[in-house]
């Protein structure tokens, strides 16, 4: 073989093995490049849920246990002067992904704009749970004061995540 | 199809053959003595004086006698490629010419498998020469086209091409003879002077000494016809017959050999694609190195947003251990989660209800009501009392009661009404309706 085919063998092996090292690079390159523009999509799309739905995320909103209510029950009763001779918690799953947790505690001779504020002291700071049953039995004695005033206090959550006990 | 003139220019005699196409019988045919010491160019112009009038467009190949070129041999070298035989062709012409440098030849060659190595058969004639040839022609023949320009053995050989048999003849002062060694076909051509008798005798033992049977050997002299190229022709035609059969390709042709010859495309081109493709290279090298380049700056950008991301995570999920490329994923599911949530804890407040109650409610005072006792859900309650008869009317005030209420935008009321000594007992079912409907009678109002 002489040189000048030599050379053209040569060439011919260094073209492509050029092509080969700029394919390689480019793709490299288009893969990082993907990668970089992906990530950066994901990035400001989290920024922007992030700014929408602040309180949908950690530290946004309140995380309440069972336990957590009934504390905060019996700090409201104490705060609005509430006599509770009765307190009590349970949790049950109602329907599909939906989980409830209640808290059930009885009042006795408790003054009505006590038993008012109560309740609703616990309904702005209990994140979500509401006041879902009230009986009440008015002191026959007594105006304005009730002899008896069971309250249940429930919180719903979904339960799409992995399974807590607490209720966001 | 063009028409073909084929001649022959040996040591003593010259020759020309007309053909009406290539591989035609001859139509017009012509032989005549050379004078001692012509020089060739001469020899042409005389012959070519000679060409019938229809054949002066015709297409022209010449086979000149190996005496009048600069070298024309076939010989065996160790080399393995042609193209290290085209690398010194000039030093090979050059040692078996008389005179002429290499540079001053034109030279054409064709190589052959020969044992070890390869044969060589070369043609050479010198520049000068050939570009006096080529003038004769173009004088003489102006419509003409040269298309060939090969020695005498090279032409009759390729005539032979298919032919078995041994062929060995004298003519024109010069004798040929071919045969066949190991399926390779050789080829002798020397001066040869002497009657017909001698010429025969010497040809025969040329032929015994080279180990070729006399009796598979065509012998002939002169003007004696032999069979070549399918018809029968005097011996002193076979080159100038040869030479019309040629094509510029078919054989050794030293017109490639001119200085103004064209070259093959390949060996055209072949510096500027090297270049090309070398340029081609560096240009994808430095492509392949732009992208790389590129591939760092975004692997960079990349561990940047890595980090942003990983801070993001802290904010959003403290304490959550950080899960790469996730933290959209995470947070989409966070906020359905939370949607979720608000959605199933989005039902009515049994203390809204109680408000509502209480805003409907006449006062105590006015009706004269006692609780007896409450009961309150979220969609609807209980409540018994009791409340004072009227004075004109009994149900009065429990019906101002029931009234009162019914009022009330998110409520209803059925009451029962009872009387009992001095009161009205009262028995209310209530319904809460928390967030309007279209048709309910929070909306209607």
């Amino acid at each position: 073989m002489n040189r000048i085919a030599l050379g053209g063998l040569a060439t011919i092996i260094l073209v492509a093995c050029a092509t080969v090292f700029a394919a390689f690079k480019y793709v490299a390159m288009a893969d990082a490049r993907a990668q970089m523009e992906l990530k950066s999509g994901q990035l400001e799309n989290a920024k922007a849920m992030l700014q929408k739905n602040r309180g949908a995320f950690a530290g946004g909103g309140q995380n309440f246990t069972p336990a957590a209510l009934k504390n905060l029950v019996q700090q409201s009763s104490a705060q609005h002067g509430v006599t509770i001779i009765y307190l009590n918690d349970n949790e049950k799953e109602i329907g599909e992904k939906v989980h409830e947790c209640n808290v059930v505690w009885r009042a006795v001779n408790v003054k009505h704009s006590n038993l008012v504020l109560h309740l609703a002291d616990l309904e702005a700071r209990a994140g979500g749970a509401k006041i879902r049953e009230i009986r009440l039995k008015p002191s026959p004695f007594i105006s304005d004061v009730y002899a008896e005033a069971e309250t249940v206090l429930t919180a719903r959550r979904a339960t799409l995540q992995e399974p807590a006990k607490g209720v966001q | 199809m063009r028409r073909r003139i084929g001649v022959s220019l040996q040591r003593t005699q010259t020759a020309f053959v007309c053909l009406e196409k290539d591989g035609g019988p001859v139509v017009f045919s012509r032989a005549a003595d050379r004078q001692k010491s012509q020089p060739v160019a001469d020899l042409l112009r005389a012959v070519l004086q000679d060409i019938p009038i229809e054949f002066k467009n015709a297409e022209i190949s010449i086979a000149v006698g190996a005496g009048d070129l600069a070298c024309c041999d076939c010989f065996a070298v160790p080399f393995d490629s042609e193209g290290a035989i085209e690398n010194v062709i000039g030093s090979l012409a050059e040692s078996r010419c008389a005179g002429e440098s290499a540079e001053e030849l034109a030279i054409d060659f064709a190589c052959h498998r020969a044992g070890v190595g390869l044969g060589v058969t070369i043609v050479a004639i010198s520049h000068q020469q050939l570009q006096a040839l080529r003038e004769v022609v173009t004088q003489e023949l102006p419509h003409a086209t040269l298309i060939s320009l090969t020695s005498v053995p090279i032409a009759v050989m390729s005539g032979l091409k298919d032919q078995k048999s041994s062929l060995a003849y004298s003519a024109c002062g010069e004798a040929f003879f071919s045969h066949s060694e190991n399926g390779t076909p050789r080829w002798r051509s020397f001066p040869l002077d002497g009657s017909a008798d001698e010429k025969k005798e010497k040809l025969r033992h040329i032929l015994t000494a080279s180990g070729i049977e006399l009796d598979a050997a065509v012998i002939a002299c002169d003007e004696e016809p032999i069979r070549f190229l399918n018809q029968d022709v005097q011996c002193s035609l076979v080159a100038a017959l040869a030479a019309a059969n040629l094509t510029s390709g078919s054989s050794l042709n030293l017109l490639r050999g001119a200085n103004d010859a064209p070259k093959s495309l390949v060996s055209q081109i072949r510096k500027t694609l090297m270049v090309a493709g070398l340029a081609a290279a560096i240009l994808l090298v430095v492509l392949g190195l732009s992208f790389e380049k590129d591939r760092l700056a975004y692997n960079q950008k990349i561990k940047s947003l890595a980090v942003t991301e990983k801070k993001l995570w802290g904010e959003v999920f403290p304490g959550k251990p950080v899960r790469d490329d996730q933290l959209s994923r995470e947070m989409e599911r966070s906020i359905k989660f939370a949607f979720e949530s608000q959605k199933a804890g989005e039902f009515p407040s049994a203390l809204s209800f109680w408000s509502e109650i209480g805003a409907a409610m006449p006062p105590a005072d006015q009706t004269g009501m006692q609780l007896d006792s409450v009961q309150l859900g979220t969609d609807g309650g209980r409540i018994s009392g009791k409340v004072a008869r009227g004075t004109t009317d009994a149900l009065s005030n429990a019906a101002l009661l029931e009234h009162s209420l019914n009022n009330a935008s998110a409520l209803t009321a059925r009451a029962e009404f009872e009387t009992r000594e001095s009161d009205i007992v009262v028995r209310l079912r209530l319904e809460y309706q928390d967030a309007p409907s279209p048709n309910s009678k929070r909306a209607k109002k």
